[in-house]
């Protein structure tokens, strides 16, 4: 795996998610924000900061990308969202054009 | 893809690709990519069970599956290994936005029909009507695309 295969997406309290680019991608919002042309730093460094979204919310996120590869690629598996969760997730999916 | 795991260390989760008949070997030689850190100086431990994995193991011979979360420590100059440290957010952090969802969303309004719950978040309206209300909890239905 190599560092520029990958982005890294840092949460409200700090904490980061390291994923493949090809999963983030899954996200219309941050494809945008990779590919977009210019210097833009994300573009750069491959480092997203989503100050609005709380860690566990984007753990989920991330695995909503992976099963999304996954359930694409033929493997139809449920995604489980805990009840709890899921206003807030409606939130970032929301802003992440998800 | 074949399947994923979560490799965990203090504050950061490195989500890994993988295939079952793997080994790994195989996935600290890709971990090796993300953090300068020698394979031998690798540690992966299945959370789940505690048990420490074993480099010429498969990932299907050690029953780690899909979505499976595993422990990364390190040794630094050559000393033992550290112990385990997967950080969780502070608690009441996360708790502490439970009750004022309106607020907190950055939500501008909340209107409760019969049949849906419209919401405007930052001028935009959006609208459930699949929701599942029990006892003490309201469910609304993620429109995922």
């Amino acid at each position: 795996m190599k560092k520029e295969d990958t982005v890294k997406l840092i949460s409200a309290e700090g904490f980061e998610f390291v994923i493949d680019k090809n999963a983030a991608m899954v996200s219309q919002t941050i494809r945008n924000m990779l590919t977009s042309p210019g210097s833009f730093s994300e573009t750069q460094h491959g480092v997203v900061r989503f100050p609005e979204i709380s860690t566990p919310i984007l753990e989920k996120i991330c695995q909503y990308f992976y099963w999304s590869l996954q359930f694409a690629s033929g493997k139809e598996t449920e995604f489980y969202i805990e009840p709890e969760l899921t206003l807030e997730l409606m939130m970032a999916a929301n802003y992440l054009h998800t | 893809m074949a399947m994923y795991i979560r490799v965990k260390r203090d504050r950061t989760t490195y989500f890994v690709q993988c295939d079952p008949t793997e080994t790994i070997l195989d996935i600290k030689q890709k971990l090796h990519g993300l953090i300068d850190q020698p394979v031998t100086d690798q540690r992966l431990i299945l959370v789940s069970s505690g048990e420490v994995l074993d480099d010429s193991k498969t990932m299907a011979d050690q029953k780690v599956e899909n979505d499976a979360v595993v422990a990364l420590t390190l040794r630094k100059d050559d000393k033992e290994f550290e112990d385990v440290s997967i950080l969780q957010p502070d608690d009441d952090f996360y708790h502490s936005r439970d009750g004022d969802g309106a607020s907190w969303f950055g939500c501008d309004k909340i209107q409760v029909g019969c049949k849906c719950i419209s919401l405007v978040i930052c001028g935009h309206a959006a609208e459930f009507g699949n929701i599942n209300i029990d006892k003490h909890r309201l469910y609304l239905v993620l429109p995922f695309g």
